[in-house]
């Protein structure tokens, strides 16, 4: 431990002024397997679209094995839940990308491109394509930032002390060894008693 | 770790809120479906939801800072992996919360700068010293496996953002508890000191374990807000009885005594006796035990607990040497850090 945090010193004044506004939403999905979709994750915090990459890397492509993140400023996301009003501003043709979530106990995933010429024309197409689900997404290709294919975000080293599983087979064998120690001892007694 | 089962959780009607609107929530609450944060939700169930997760997320970030203490003195290489991994996911649940309560309505650094002030509080178990290793691995059995308990019940909640991030948590939550009954089992099949220091740990974290469910229920209460909306699912003392049930053996079994104890104003241990209470009822299966100290419960939350004054400013002092980032990234400001 640090000298600095044995001997914290006594608060004195007062807090420092407020910065001023927090940072903006980022929405995460991550790719579990090569060519698979691509599924809600979480989100987070940042402050531009690189530093939102590089906390999704950190937080979320180390907490499962995935090959690829995408991230996702929360404006650009039109959806047909209340949270993501869908933008009705025409211009030229994009492409968007659907994302579905088919009932309460899944999750938002990927599904296919739309060409259109605003995000409330592509939502309103992707519903009618599947219109039997929870809530349905629309996200212009262009404002999805995503890691390069061949980039190693799950670290290939042992990362079992991080997981409950990386403890079981020796947690089972110790707590056999203590529960069979009474057992043992009388055991032994007996064995001792026989001998001598 | 962690878990808001000891907010001081008191959520009244509010008489303002359109009557058929409020049947409407209530009969979707009992219905089991889960509430968004932007459906249509009585007011004060806003607020109370607000309370419990920056409760939650407060409780997160203020309980990894006992354990990082152990980080640089951990005893092996995979136990220091392990531990520095488990206060990230501490702090990583501090930020899931932090945004479902973002949602609710409260801007981040507000929740900061309240939890220092004071005006908002933390769980009162993390108001307790570490002095030893054994407390290390008595945290990670005992209150991550209080928290499970406790957060598995809340995932049954009805607020859909809460439940979400209470399901992610408790995945990681395995983990601490798993590592943590491993710690507590390779010290108890270790030397006499080893088991020694562990029953000195126990002894400490016993009973804060038992508080870790809040103070016992009042009478009605399934039919206060708390527990009709759904914000909480069991009762505390329902808790406290299935958390005896299953660590008092599992603590004899290992060779624990399990003590009443007395301690001084440090929080260490000065006075202990065997509980006479504790005993398997052999018609319920249920154990008795000696109840907690409840004086010391409130004494501890009102900031007379051992470590309150330490926790407190190490957060202000971290808050304050992190404000030259917060404004270099939020303002533009170049700037370095204070001299350390
Ligand atoms: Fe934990
Ligand atoms: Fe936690």
């Amino acid at each position: 431990m640090s000298k600095r945090r044995q001997n914290v010193p006594e608060p004195e004044g007062d807090l420092p002024a407020p910065v001023g506004s927090d940072l903006a939403p980022y929405v995460v999905f991550t790719q579990l397997k090569k060519d698979g979709p691509f599924v809600y994750a979480g989100w987070l915090d940042a402050v531009d679209a690189a530093m939102a990459m590089f906390f999704a890397r950190e937080h979320y492509g180390q907490d499962q094995k995935c090959t690829q993140i995408w991230t996702i400023p929360r404006p650009a996301i039109g959806g047909t839940d209340a949270d993501h009003p869908v933008s009705t501003a025409e211009g030229a043709s994009r492409t968007y990308r659907v994302f579905r979530q088919r009932g309460e106990a899944t999750v938002l995933s990927s599904a296919e491109t739309i060409d259109a010429t605003s995000a409330a024309v592509a939502l309103t197409e992707a519903v009618k394509t599947d219109p039997d689900v929870e809530v349905t997404w629309v996200v212009a290709e262009a404002d999805i930032a995503a890691t390069g294919p061949d980039d190693l975000i799950w670290r290939h080293t042992d990362q079992t002390y991080r997981l409950a599983r990386g403890y079981a087979k020796t947690v089972r064998e110790k707590w056999e060894r203590v529960r069979n120690q009474p057992a043992l001892a009388e055991y032994e007694k007996e064995e001792l008693k026989e001998a001598f | 770790m962690s878990g808001s089962s000891n907010v001081g959780m008191h959520v009244d009607h509010d008489l303002h809120d359109d009557p058929e609107k409020l049947a409407e929530f209530e009969s979707r609450v009992a219905d089991g479906h889960l509430i968004e944060h932007d459906d249509w939700m009585p007011d004060a169930y806003r607020k109370g939801m607000l309370k419990m997760a920056e409760h939650h997320a407060n409780s997160e970030i203020i309980g990894a800072l006992p354990e990082g203490e152990w980080i640089t003195r951990a005893p092996s290489l995979r136990r220091k992996l392990a531990l520095t991994a488990k206060v990230q996911d501490e702090v990583g649940h501090g930020q899931m919360l932090y945004r479902v309560s973002q949602d609710l309505g409260k801007s981040r650094d507000d929740m900061l700068r309240d939890l220092i002030t004071g005006k908002t509080k933390y769980h009162n178990v993390f108001n307790y010293p570490a002095p030893t290793w054994g407390d290390i691995a008595m945290i990670q059995w005992l209150i991550d496996g209080a928290a499970i308990m406790n957060q598995k019940t809340l995932a049954d909640g009805a607020f859909g953002p809460y439940v979400r991030t209470m399901k992610r948590i408790n995945m990681e939550e395995a983990f601490h508890f798993k590592s943590g009954e491993d710690m507590v089992l390779t010290l108890m099949s270790g030397t006499p000191r080893q088991k020694k220091m562990a029953q000195d740990a126990f002894d400490r974290w016993w009973y804060p374990s038992l508080m870790f469910f809040g103070p016992p229920d009042k009478p009605d209460a399934e039919n206060l807000p708390p527990m009709k909306w759904r914000m909480k699912t069991v009762k505390n003392d329902e808790l406290r009885q299935r958390f005896v049930d299953r660590f008092a053996p599992a603590a004899l079994d290992l060779g624990f005594v399990i003590n009443v104890v007395e301690k001084d104003a440090d929080g260490l241990v000065v006075a202990k006796r065997p509980d006479e209470q504790l005993r398997q009822d052999e018609t319920t299966g249920h154990y008795a035990f000696t109840e907690p100290d409840w004086e010391e419960f409130y004494r501890v939350i009102r900031g007379g607990g051992p470590c309150n004054r330490q926790r407190l400013a190490l957060r202000r002092l971290s808050y304050e040497q992190g404000q030259w980032v917060r404004r270099a990234i939020l303002q533009g400001q170049a700037g370095l850090p204070p001299a350390a």
